[in-house]
């Protein structure tokens, strides 16, 4: 286990319970997506997995050890699992993309020519090396963004957090940030933890899924299991994706025979409706010869 | 109230350098203690140099249509003290001098004597003056940010009457005085006023921070405020 | 309304300018040594032939346009000329000049006034064109090394480099708001336009103080533990650039010397 969370609770000083009573385990190489509508808790609580936030009750494990709160093991625990915040311009606070993206190295005390080399391939990696000597405010909100995340790919860690990776990003990001972060999870065996309510992406990344709503831990599952049950997903202020919306809805008003596990995807969708029309032609076949 | 580059003569510049460098120095010594102990006290002091930098590209509509804006170091000395305020003015001031040719480098020593010195001490010593008298924040946080500009302005004419004397010192001292009082006296009063609403902004956001990183300014203001609750 | 434009317009030339690839260290060598024999030089020679040789640098060797550069001048010449037509008028005593008719009032104008006047507005003018030659030519991230280099406190460095940043940040924010603080009129009569900005400020505030702690987060989460590192990578200064600089720098001191007793009236 990378992670687990025992009876994780956090109130905040102004008193607001922000989460309630959680236990969950993240195991290493997955890409897990925590969903839930705005102030459901999410961020919170991958605060706590990097030590930001200490729990006000319950435990949070690293590899089955509980988080120390030193910063010797801080820091440890940094490198090994690296942060990307919603805003970058919360993170990207230097001069220029270089000295930006070194900052995490630096801190960790490597020479630099390694700090160096470790800056070129992480920028390399998400395609911003022409923009090394700019500083952040040339750049686009979603080149800011793939900055944000080369800061933490030049600490080499072994699992990324993202915070709303997609949120303000034009469609075309949006897709370029998801490829990244599918390539980095399958060349690199990243284990990837992110936070979203944007539904449409996450049958395409997650591979386990966790609904929070207001602090507490709703359901988990594989994505398409629980956004199977569209009465939960509707009753947090949630929805299914577009598509599945439109074959539940084919499903029950135009009641045509679509599969009780309904896509998820524009490619589950395609080979539904494939299914679909060769069954379709196979029942006309069957009706000309009778 | 900038000076800008190139307008004071040698030898004026030079000595302003020299008084203001030993306060900034003093400044610095305060900052990297505060600092070390407080680790996000950094980002945070960055970021408010950084507003006072955005309030000082505003430009404040004003009498003469001549540009005016407040200078931001009254506050930032009821809150930080004058050392530390003496310090994150200079660096604002750099960067006004470099971004906005607002002031210059060799007029910079000049520029930091009367908006990152006199100004914040000034502010500073109302301030606790206000608190022992018990005047309401309010009134105190008015008149200590108000008057930390009036005593800039006051600075900046007798620095250029200095370096610029007349028939005598005080005839030009005068001349320069009552030419940037028509702009400089509303814009006091405007500042003062300002700073009640983001003081109060501070207080309510900041405060713990801030009484925690045992700012006696703010301390002051904080117990008083406790006090008459 | 604001200066918010030229802030960002200054330091994307910065970045962007045909000499912006020479090396800092020689720019800031230029520059200063320029600015400083401006100042110090007692006649207004020295300070035109350097008004002169930085603005031929600007346009020419850097390519800024002139609009923009005589934009940049426009609003300091105005102040400067203004506040030397009062030293000019007021300031002098030993030696008259002339007598002027003033709303029916005898004015007498003093030589030494007149030359004070002069000798100010080119002192400016040649100073203030060196910085801009700094400042148009030299992007603010090499000026901040050069400070690390040169064994500045390091607070100071890492405030700076922090502040750099955030300036174009509140820049970007203050921009978004006021336009829609404009879209619903917010800005017509002076007294909405005084309501209006000042609400402008407080919201820039809270979100600055907000800023501070998710920055310091954010910092924390790749191991901030006080101290701000980074990389030192300044290209090396050209000896013979440096050489020639200090040669033209010395020949100018030596015009300065020479014309110490030229007077303009």
């Amino acid at each position: 286990m990378l992670f687990r969370l025992e009876n994780l609770s956090h109130q905040y000083s102004d008193g607001t319970i922000a989460l309630d009573n959680i236990s969950l385990s993240f195991s290493k190489g997955e890409r897990i997506a925590l969903l839930g509508p705005n102030g459901s808790g999410k961020t919170t609580l991958l605060l706590h997995l990097i030590g930001i936030l200490k729990p006000t009750s319950g435990k949070v494990y690293f590899e089955d050890k509980p988080l120390e709160y030193t910063p010797k093991a801080l820091l440890e625990l940094r490198r090994r699992v690296g942060f990307v915040f919603q805003d970058p311009n919360d993170q990207l606070f230097a001069p220029t993309v270089k000295q930006d993206v070194a900052f995490g190295p630096l801190n960790l005390g490597q020479p630099a020519d390694q700090v160096r080399k470790a800056v070129d391939e992480a920028l390399k990696l998400v395609g911003m090396s022409e923009y090394a000597e700019k500083p952040p405010h040339f750049l686009s909100f979603g080149q800011k963004k793939r900055v944000a995340l080369a800061g933490v790919l030049a600490m080499k860690p072994d699992a990324i957090i993202l915070d709303e990776p997609t949120s303000n990003l034009d469609p075309r990001g949006t897709s370029e940030i998801l490829h990244l972060l599918l390539r980095l999870n399958k060349e690199l065996g990243l284990t990837l933890i992110l936070a979203t309510h944007d539904v449409d992406m996450v049958p395409l990344f997650a591979n386990k899924l966790y609904i929070l709503n207001k602090g507490k831990l709703v359901s988990e599952g594989a994505p398409a299991e629980l956004f199977s049950d569209t009465e939960l997903i509707r009753s947090i202020n949630l929805r299914s994706p577009r598509i599945t919306h439109l074959f539940e809805v084919l499903k029950k008003e135009d009641k045509l025979p679509i599969n009780p596990r309904l896509p998820l995807t524009i490619s589950e969708a395609r080979k539904e409706i494939l299914r679909l029309l060769e069954s379709e032609t196979g029942e006309k076949k069957k009706r000309t010869r009778t | 109230m900038h000076i800008m580059e190139g307008f004071l003569p040698h030898p004026w510049w030079e000595i302003w350098f020299a008084v203001s460098i030993i306060v900034v120095i003093l400044g610095i010594y305060k900052l990297k203690k505060l600092t070390e102990k407080f680790p996000e006290a950094k980002p945070l002091l960055a970021v408010m140099g950084a507003f006072v930098f955005v309030l000082s590209a505003l430009k404040l509509p004003s009498v003469t249509g001549s540009c005016s804006h407040p200078t931001g170091s009254g506050l930032a000395a009821v809150v930080l003290g004058p050392a530390i305020a003496s310090v994150l003015s200079a660096i604002v001031l750099l960067f006004q001098a470099l971004l906005l040719a607002h002031g210059g480098l060799t007029t910079l020593g000049a520029n930091i004597f009367s908006m990152g010195i006199v100004g914040p001490v000034v502010g500073y010593v109302l301030w606790v003056v206000s608190k022992k008298a018990r005047l309401p924040t309010s009134v105190g946080v008015f008149i200590a940010v108000a008057l930390a500009d009036l005593s800039t302005y006051v600075t900046t004419s007798l620095q250029l009457a200095l370096a610029f004397p007349s028939t005598s010192f005080m005839d030009s001292f005068i001349t320069f005085g009552s030419i940037f009082a028509i702009t400089q006296i509303p814009l006091a009063i405007g500042e003062g006023i300002l700073a009640i609403f983001l003081f109060d902004f501070l207080v309510k956001y900041k405060g713990k921070l801030l009484s925690a990183m045992n700012v006696i300014g703010l301390r002051v203001g904080l117990q008083s405020q406790e006090a008459s609750k | 309304m604001s200066h918010f434009n030229l802030s960002a317009e200054i330091d994307r030339y910065a970045y962007t300018n045909a000499l912006s690839k020479n090396s800092p260290v020689t720019k800031l060598f230029f520059a200063l040594s320029l600015l400083l024999i401006s100042v110090l030089s007692p006649s207004p020679v020295v300070p035109i032939t350097v008004f002169l040789t930085t603005t031929v640098m600007i346009l020419l060797c850097a390519k800024i346009p002139w609009r923009f550069y005589l934009r940049l001048l426009w609003y300091p010449t105005v102040i400067v000329a203004l506040t030397c037509v009062i030293i000019a008028l007021f300031f002098g005593y030993l030696e008259p000049l002339t007598e002027v008719n003033l709303l029916g009032l005898r004015w007498t104008i003093f030589r030494d006034g007149v030359a004070t006047g002069f000798t100010t507005f080119f002192r400016v003018a040649g100073a203030l064109s060196s910085q801009f030659f700094l400042v148009l030519t030299t992007p603010m991230t090499s000026i901040l090394l050069i400070l690390r280099k040169a064994r500045v406190p390091k607070i100071i460095v890492e405030m700076s480099l922090l502040i750099y940043r955030y300036i174009f940040v509140f820049i970007e924010v203050m921009e978004t708001m006021h336009i829609a603080q404009e879209l619903r009129l917010g800005y017509s009569g002076l007294l909405k336009k005084l309501r209006s900005l000042s609400m402008l400020i407080g919201n820039l505030f809270i979100r600055t103080l907000d800023q501070g702690e998710r920055t310091f987060t954010a910092m924390s989460a790749r191991g901030y533990d006080g101290n701000i590192r980074v990389l030192e990578d300044v290209p090396k200064p050209n000896n013979a650039a440096l050489a020639g600089i200090m040669f033209f720098a010395v020949a100018l001191a030596i015009v300065a010397y020479l014309t110490v007793n030229i007077r303009i009236v």
